[in-house]
């Protein structure tokens, strides 16, 4: 019989995540040197790096990836934000209402993006949803499929409903555990409610301000399913980010060769900044 | 000065309401949707309260497909998550005790399909498995879903074997237990409660999947949330039945909404966050 060796317990990890991740990882590098258009009658040839070069002239790929990242932004610093507000609230109830809270926030968490993108498509869909009804009260003529910066906004909205009670509950694990001594020095001094936060609250939880802001930033830049379901990607672009490019590209146009180097230009642009990111907030840690 | 105390409370409580109240509402907007006749969906000023039921239920599960898409999900999650639990603990268990050659790599990579964009794979996924003739089969999805839930799940057990303090292993391995017999005897015992949480966050996490499931199923496999967009046709969508599809979708994110919280922050940071 084999030795034991402590290797052998990630084997199973390994052989596992192997044929879903490298495999693939590599089998799009080598499609991406071709030109293949499924359902063309132009022959499959290899064009080496020519996609890649392609890549530097498409605007297409470029507003995807300057709208992707002007929606990761807003998403990003609306829901820190509110999600700070919400914490500090949650913070202050106890009891029951904090059980129930607990629970009602982990529910967007815990929900399949796809029907995130449905109930919000039931919301705010211009024929039967109530927030364009609302909104029409006041004069704004609320039209996600035909108005760019009202679908952009859709996204936003939808997202921030969707993540929000992560990062609340990300920098609610902060807050709770900050000694309370040192709000009774704060108070002995005489600090108001603002100094407090500014002085004691914010920069005791940074470290969990950033976990959130990254996790986030990490995530808006992959979205896929929810802005499928709600836009599409529309109008005219206005919400088609990276993932919804290479969809269209892949699965609209067959353009299996150029969407593999799209695909591949995405993940590493995604997966660089990521993990730059993530060396230098969790540097200290772990 | 006691009774603006009160009134901080009561704002307090209040403002948690209200937050709670536009969570939930969405989520009310789709079940009463899916509950109202056709014409009531059009209803200008919008109906906020049903005025007449209309069962959008029976056409998609009794008539069309919808209930064995249903079947599907809960099929290929639960066969993901036999998958993904215990190859998910012998890797948690290898990181949290040994010192492995090339174990921050594999970390490193692990972490790399948790930021991948999942559209990225499109291509090689829908070549590889239509090549293999593993189009529309619940294998190929039970197989893929390891890509996101494995490296979940590996860390979300490693952080509950790192609370195990190592005399315990150590007073087993005196006694002469193999590291696989320890594992099964001593760890499992200890981290029940965690492997429970993460088997419900992995079968939710395979239940939610929407992209994979789409372009790689057709009728037999295919699982009921890639089964929502069908709703949406070029002549018009089917709103009330799109509703009451994407609400019992919900029902296992409930479940765990409530049953499982604590650990949905942890697996959804990859244990950056421990409650």
């Amino acid at each position: 019989m084999l030795r034991f060796r402590p290797w052998m317990l990630l084997l199973p990890l390994i052989l596992l995540l192997a044929p879903t991740s490298l495999a693939p990882f590599f089998y799009a590098i080598y499609i991406s040197l071709f030109r293949y258009v499924i359902a063309s009658p132009a022959p499959v040839i290899f064009v080496g790096l020519n996609n890649y070069v392609k890549i530097l002239g498409d605007e297409m790929f470029a507003n995807a990836l300057l709208r992707g990242i002007l929606f990761s932004l807003s998403c990003v610093s609306i829901q820190i934000i509110i999600g700070f507000i919400i914490a500090l609230f949650l913070q202050k109830v106890s009891g029951k209402l904090s059980t129930i809270a607990r629970v009602v926030l982990c529910i967007p968490l815990a929900a399949p993006p796809i029907v995130i993108g449905t109930m919000w498509k039931l919301m705010l869909n211009p024929d039967v949803g109530p927030l364009p009804f609302i909104l029409r009260i006041i004069g704004v003529h609320f039209n996600i499929g035909q108005n760019p910066a009202h679908a952009f906004f859709a996204t936003v909205l939808m997202d921030t409903w969707h993540w929000t009670p992560l990062v609340a509950l990300i920098l609610l694990s902060g807050l709770v555990s900050i000694p309370p001594e040192l709000y009774e020095v704060a108070d002995v001094n005489g600090a108001t409610m603002l100094h407090k936060l500014r002085y004691v609250t914010i920069p005791l939880i940074k470290q969990e301000f950033l976990i959130a802001a990254l996790i986030r930033f990490m995530d808006s830049l992959r979205i896929f399913d929810e802005v499928w379901m709600l836009t599409a990607g529309g109008p005219g672009g206005a919400t088609q980010y990276l993932g919804i490019y290479i969809y269209r590209l892949v699965l609209s146009q067959w353009d299996l060769g150029y969407g593999s180097a799209v695909s591949i230009v995405s993940l590493y642009l995604i997966v660089v900044v990521s993990m730059i990111l993530f060396r230098v907030i969790m540097g200290g840690k772990s | 000065m006691k009774n603006i105390k009160i009134i901080i409370k009561i704002l307090e409580y209040l403002f948690i309401i209200l937050v709670l109240i536009s969570v939930l509402f969405p989520i009310y907007w789709m079940i009463i949707t899916s509950l109202k006749p056709y014409a009531d969906i059009y209803s200008i000023p919008p109906l906020f309260l049903p005025l007449r039921v209309r069962n959008n239920y029976y056409r998609p599960f009794v008539k069309d497909v919808y209930l064995k898409y249903l079947i599907n999900s809960i099929l290929i999650s639960f066969g993901n998550t036999l998958v993904v639990i215990p190859s998910a603990l012998l890797a948690a268990y290898g990181f949290s005790r040994f010192k492995i050659k090339g174990s921050n790599d594999i970390y490193f990579w692990a972490l790399t399909t948790r930021m991948a964009p999942p559209a990225a794979f499109i291509v090689p996924y829908y070549l590889i498995f239509t090549y293999l003739g593993m189009f529309d089969n619940h294998l190929t999805l039970v197989l893929l879903y390891n890509l996101f839930n494995l490296p979940l799940a590996t860390w979300t057990l490693k952080g509950a074997i790192d609370a195990i303090p190592r005399d315990v292993d150590e007073a087993a391995l005196i006694d002469g237990c193999g590291t696989l017999f320890l594992i099964r005897k001593v760890i499992i015992p200890l981290i029940k409660p965690a492997i429970a949480a993460t088997s419900i966050l992995v079968f939710i996490f395979s239940f939610n999947e929407y992209l994979f499931a789409s372009i790689l199923t057709s009728v037999n496999a295919r699982t009921i949330t890639s089964g929502l967009s069908a709703f949406v046709t070029v002549v018009g969508t089917e709103w009330g039945e799109m509703a009451a599809v994407g609400t019992v979708c919900l029902i296992p994110t409930i479940i765990a909404a409530i049953l499982v919280q604590k650990h949905i922050v942890t697996g959804l940071t990859l244990g950056a966050v421990k409650r």
